[in-house]
């Protein structure tokens, strides 16, 4: 069964005197808007957060109306909306749902995301600290490849370019190569202006099949080709793990990348666009070769080329990214289904990709998750 | 020399007969199925499920990569900045993260170089592995 979104909303990515229910309200309501439906038509809810308590996706639905219908909770760090994502999909294809709902919501503190699943070991002894994990990455990266600390500083300089032009995004200032490598030393090679930074927001998604959007007249429909959603294997490394192996190295952004294709009949030449977990500046260099879009040792010569810029052969976070958006954890995913949704009505404005027609967005979390999501318009 | 074990879930090293700067060496466990050593040792391979024993891995090891951490982060015990690497233990097929006594800047450490493991002392009092040139 073919499974479409039919509607998508998003309250902007920033800090505000809001609620997390708050977030989440404006986020739905706009979505539900959008494809023409109400709460009391949804099935199923699947609320994607990361840092709220026990009962959080009732209290956050408990808002929109008491349906008696299930209303879960689901947690993947950074790919938390991925994991919502694949459930709603799942309950419509199969049937059990005419129409799901998605809700990402976060209200993060500043400063680095702590409690990333390590052991108190770890985080106690100062080696349970996530950007370590971007910043050795990005050493190997250097070392390995010809990228410079210069392509790191010009991957924030692209992404803050497209951030200025989306209104959803916390950080609409540019920046230059020079700023960037002026910025705070974090984790060598890691400035501050290489890093995302947690904060809030909230986007949502409501998804039915194919059939259920005609019967309902809706004239845009996007279509879902893809969810995967990836963890680690023997040769994965990321957060939280205190080792890995030496002798093979593979990524769960591959293993998700290769299952996608797969599942959409479709592969990285076929992409108009996409949205990448840039957590870091090195992240994004990393995901052109995981996502296929070069060999592994070209990301800098992609990145130079020009071809990931808007305007470019295959822009890569049109949006701005994580870095301009800022990272609402368990909200950052649904806002990259929002900007693929938006892209592909073509409604994205000054920042529109020309002849939009497929995306893909990746995120990727602590615990080696890592996922990957295709649209299609039409 | 003293073997010591990573217990996956307290703050470390049990002080088995060890002290603050004495060389130690690492429990891993090996399996008998695929032959991988995991790290920490909990008795079960990380890599494929099936029950290993625990032995010990080189008391010494090659920089991968290596970065420091210059500002606090929440529920840390060190006090910054200090250095942390990535340890290839060769043998063992394995690369361990851990935090590098005696310098604070990562280029000191280029990869390649050779470090030892050995026992630290927290600020707290706890034994901890630490690495050291
Ligand atoms: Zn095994």
């Amino acid at each position: 069964m073919t499974v479409v979104v039919a509607g998508v909303g998003i309250h902007p990515f920033g800090r505000f005197p809001l609620s997390v229910a708050q977030l989440a309200q404006t986020a739905v309501t706009e979505a539900l808007a959008d494809a023409g439906v109400g709460f009391a038509d949804v099935d199923l809810t699947v609320v994607a957060n990361v840092g709220e308590g026990m009962a959080k996706a009732q209290r956050i639905a408990g808002r929109l109306g008491a349906t008696g219908r299930p209303v879960i909770s689901v947690e993947s760090a950074c790919a938390s909306s991925a994991a919502a994502l694949l459930a709603a999909r799942d309950a419509v294809e199969s049937g059990h749902a005419r129409v799901a709902l998605c809700i990402g919501v976060e209200k993060a503190p500043r400063g680095y995301i702590a409690g990333a699943g390590f052991e108190s070991w770890q985080v106690e002894s100062g080696v349970g600290v996530t950007p370590i994990y971007f910043a050795l990455q990005a050493q190997e990266l250097l070392a390995s490849t010809d990228a410079t600390v210069e392509d790191l500083a010009e991957v924030s300089v692209k992404n803050h370019a497209n951030g200025v032009l989306n209104p959803n995004a916390m950080y609409r200032k540019p920046c230059t190569v020079e700023e960037v490598l002026a910025s705070k030393m974090v984790c060598p090679p890691l400035r501050l202006l290489m890093l995302c930074a947690p904060n809030e927001g909230a986007a949502a998604v409501v998804m039915m099949s194919a059939d259920e959007a005609v019967r309902r007249g809706i004239s845009r429909p996007i279509t879902l080709r893809a969810v995967t959603v990836a963890t680690r294997r023997p040769g994965d490394w990321f957060v939280p793990a205190a080792s890995r192996l030496s002798d093979i190295r593979s990524s769960p952004t591959r293993t998700a990348a290769s299952a996608a294709y797969d599942e959409a009949g479709l592969g990285p030449a076929d992409l108009d666009f996409v949205e990448c977990q840039d957590t870091d500046t090195a992240s994004e260099l990393l995901a052109y070769s995981d996502l296929g879009l070069c060999a592994h040792g070209d990301e800098a010569k992609l990145l130079r080329s020009g071809d990931t810029q808007l305007g470019g052969r295959i822009p890569v976070n049109p949006s701005g990214g994580l870095l301009a958006k800022g990272e609402p954890l368990g909200a950052s995913g649904l806002g990259q289904v929002h900007e693929l949704v938006t892209q592909l009505r073509g409604q994205a404005g000054v920042r529109q990709v020309s002849g939009a027609r497929v995306g893909l967005a990746h995120v990727m979390g602590a615990g080696h998750v890592s996922a990957v999501t295709i649209m299609v318009a039409g | 020399m003293t073997n010591v074990w990573l217990a996956d879930e307290l703050v470390w090293i049990d002080d088995r007969g060890t002290s603050a700067g004495a060389e130690v060496r690492l429990n891993a466990t090996h399996c008998p199925e695929c032959g991988r050593f995991s790290i920490p040792a909990t008795g079960t391979c990380e890599w494929c499920g099936a029950a290993g024993s625990d032995v010990a891995i080189a008391a010494e090891g090659e920089v991968v990569a290596s970065t420091a951490v210059l500002h606090a982060t929440p529920g840390a015990i060190v006090e910054v900045p200090y250095v942390v690497a990535l340890l290839r233990f060769e043998d063992a097929k394995l690369d361990l993260l851990g935090r590098v006594l005696g310098t604070d800047d990562p280029d000191a450490i280029p990869p390649g170089t050779r470090l030892r493991v050995v026992a630290d002392t927290l600020p707290d009092g706890r034994l901890h592995y630490a690495f050291v040139q």
